[in-house]
């Protein structure tokens, strides 16, 4: 890994920063209309605190500000490192709060889910600092970070397939209702989520362990195609739930640029993770 | 990085995220043995058939409820009917943390009951029985009736609301409030709760909710019985231990939607929303309207999350959901009034149909008032209008069902009418389809 890591051109870092600081963005902007929409925070001040309903709006929104000019700051040098760090705390926080507070089905696999995206502003800044530098030299938990987010985010899809997600059910009746001439039934919708999940265990163990380029194109196509069924299933006034999910797709298209850095590596075959293929 | 330190970091992850979860050891030695927590619960066929559950401190190893229908219960006379399921209930260390105490839950199925018909029960673990109850059995034949509906009795009280730490104002005063309506109209059948009893459905929350239930029993010792929906702060497995409903709810908890028969020309419909409502509950929707709803002069329904939001975002995938997939049924077999919780505010649409009001739609009542601290809801949406009462106030709803029109009051905490309309029953026959 260090061979490769050390191998990667400035193009090859100025491309995943691009993604990392788009990926960052979207979701944050989707946290940020989650928030003006009305979220668990509002609930947790009026409902568990006795705070005036005007107070958990204005607080709600003030985060959601305060969150957009963290990500206006990311794209200065003096600023970044101190919004990132805020935004991470914030993501943390908010991953926690959710999850005491309950009311959520599949909350121990929301909350993994979660931990997947917490490290996303750190290897933003990790990879801004590289890029700043001009220095590419990646740190080798750079990329375990990456893998092991992709990790978590299609395990805990395998996981809620195999425990019979409702929202999934729903997804695949409904696309099957509303685009095509057949009728499935719950049964087979769930035989197809069984499917589904052990392929989604499957990409995840491979993602860890034994990446390879036909994978990672399979990630980012499944992470775009779950995600996207968001507003398929629910219109696009569902829209914040598909933005949402833009690290499904973001963290598989930086390990391509890995992997495609890789490529271009002279000496990558010493690579212990991303073998040739 | 080798693999394997891969491997090691990866199960540091999950274990670390598991022992969250983990359980601390028995604390069960010296503990008194008591029974509490008394309860009665329908299903499909209350005028026959009834649950009744309790807790206790020791599992014991005779779980029993003794009945029978007269009032002295005499021990070598009365009926004696074993549990049918019992077991630890599920402790994680906020549990016990919260102080709560270990204890055991027991259901008792009681089958082939008469009908309108008192029955005296004690529920017993051992030689540990609690005191003489009594509920009333549903009719089988027509008569006017009332039952009490409403959702959302988490919290209250002072601030921070937490667990038993505060005293849940609220909640009391309206389970005393239930208990009084009860006295004063002998009518009231049945208490139809919309979900969210708790934050969670983890011991110390369902423990205090019980607690507080006790308030709602009479000073003669009659229970109302619950029916039973679930909520979307009832995911955890507190929920499938305490309110089992015997083959409605199964191992992964997507069960609980059933059909309560209350009299012969009256029934509510209990749905989930908390699990598929495209799948196996959208054919048991179709099944049971297109079945009964000729003969049920009145066809009530309840579920959580609402399809006409008062509070919360209109556009929110669950709420999309609901109006996809049950309104549509709803709208084709005139269902008479549909119940909603989740939102926390008092509200009663105008009628709906098509997706717009119309005199001859359907009106939704909620949103969970029971205990909850109050949301402000937006009156501004288009379905609520000058017929519509959306307000932010503690309430239950009392309807009042009689021949051919049905009454129906939202009560506030002091017992203050907040508002009254009445509806007609829609006779509906099943030529009357139109597709
Ligand atoms: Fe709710």
């Amino acid at each position: 890994m260090r061979v490769l890591i050390t191998n990667i051109s400035l193009k090859g870092v100025t491309s995943i920063v691009q993604v990392l600081k788009f990926t960052l963005l979207i979701y944050v902007i989707a946290f940020c209309l989650q928030l003006i929409k009305g979220a668990v925070i509002s609930s947790i001040l009026v409902v568990d605190n006795g705070f005036s309903e005007s107070f958990s709006f204005w607080t709600e929104k003030s985060l959601a500000i305060v969150l957009i000019f963290c990500l206006i700051g990311i794209f200065f040098k003096a600023t970044y490192k101190l919004c990132l760090w805020a935004i991470t705390l914030f993501l943390i926080g908010y991953a926690l709060l959710n999850y005491f507070n309950g009311g959520k089905s599949l909350l121990e696999l929301t909350l993994i889910s979660a931990i997947s995206k917490w490290w996303l502003p750190i290897l933003t800044l990790h990879a801004l600092s590289c890029d700043y530098k001009q220095k590419p030299n990646f740190s080798p938990l750079f990329l375990l970070a990456v893998q092991l987010s992709i990790f978590l985010i299609f395990m805990a899809h395998g996981i809620g397939c195999f425990s019979k997600n409702a929202l999934y059910i729903d997804y695949i009746l409904g696309f099957f209702g509303d685009y095509t001439s057949i009728t499935l039934k719950q049964k087979q919708a769930e035989q197809l989520l069984i499917i589904i999940g052990i392929i989604d265990i499957l990409a995840a163990i491979l993602v860890l362990f034994k990446p390879f380029k036909a994978l990672i194109y399979w990630l980012i196509f499944w992470g775009f195609l779950t995600s996207l069924f968001r507003i398929v299933d629910a219109s696009i006034l569902n829209y914040s739930e598909f933005l949402i999910r833009v690290p499904h797709v973001g963290l598989p298209l930086v390990l391509l640029i890995f992997w495609n850095q890789k490529n271009k590596a002279e000496n990558y075959s010493s690579s212990p993770s991303l073998p040739k293929s | 990085m080798k693999i394997q330190s891969k491997f090691i970091l990866v199960f540091c992850c999950l274990l670390s995220l598991y022992s969250c979860k983990k359980e601390k050891p028995s604390q069960s030695d010296d503990i008194k043995l008591q029974v509490m927590h008394p309860r009665v619960i329908w299903t499909e066929k209350p005028s026959e058939h009834a649950i009744i559950s309790w807790t206790s401190t020791l599992l014991g190893k005779d779980n029993y409820v003794l009945y029978d229908t007269v009032a002295n219960l005499n021990n070598d006379s009365a009926f004696k009917l074993n549990s049918s399921k019992d077991g630890k209930i599920f402790m994680r260390k906020m549990d016990y943390d919260e102080g709560v105490p270990e204890a055991f839950y027991h259901h008792a199925e009681l089958n082939n009951l008469k009908p309108s018909t008192t029955y005296y029960f004690k529920n017993c673990t051992d030689n540990s029985c609690s005191e003489i109850y009594n509920f009333i059995t549903a009719p089988d034949k027509e008569q006017p009736y009332a039952f009490i509906s409403g959702g959302d009795s988490r919290l209250g009280g002072e601030k921070p609301r937490f667990a038993g730490r505060t005293p849940l104002v609220e909640r009391k005063k309206i389970n005393k409030m239930i208990a009084k309506m009860t006295e004063e109209d002998a009518s009231i059948m049945a208490f139809a709760h919309g979900g969210d009893y708790c934050t969670t459905a983890d011991w110390r929350h369902l423990y205090y909710w019980f607690e507080d239930h006790a308030l709602t029993i009479t000073k003669d010792n009659r229970i109302l019985p619950l029916i039973i929906t679930r909520g979307n702060h009832e995911h955890e497995i507190g929920f499938l231990e305490n309110f089992w409903l015997g083959e409605i709810s199964n191992e992964y908890s997507d069960g609980y939607f059933f059909m309560t028969q209350i009299t012969p020309s009256s029934a509510l419909i209990t749905l989930n929303t908390e699990t598929s409502m495209a799948g196996d509950q959208l054919e048991f929707l179709e099944e049971v309207l297109e079945g009964h709803r000729a003969k049920n002069n009145w066809m009530f329904v309840q579920y959580h999350k609402p399809a006409y939001p008062a509070v919360k975002d209109y556009d929110s995938e669950d709420f999309y959901h609901v109006r996809k997939y049950w309104v549509p049924l709803f709208e084709k077999y005139k269902i008479s009034l549909a119940l909603e919780s989740d939102g926390h505010a008092l509200k009663k649409t105008m009628p709906i149909l098509n997706g717009k009001v119309d005199k001859n739609g359907i009106i939704y009542v909620g949103e969970g008032g029971l205990g909850v601290p109050q949301r402000d809801p937006d009156p501004s949406r288009w379905y609520f209008g000058k017929e519509s009462i959306v307000e932010s106030k503690h309430h239950l709803w009392k309807v009042s069902v009689y021949d051919s029109i049905a009454n129906v009051t939202a009560f506030g905490i002091e017992q203050d009418t907040l508002h009254t309309f009445n509806i007609h029953a829609k006779p509906f026959l099943v030529e009357s389809i139109d597709n």
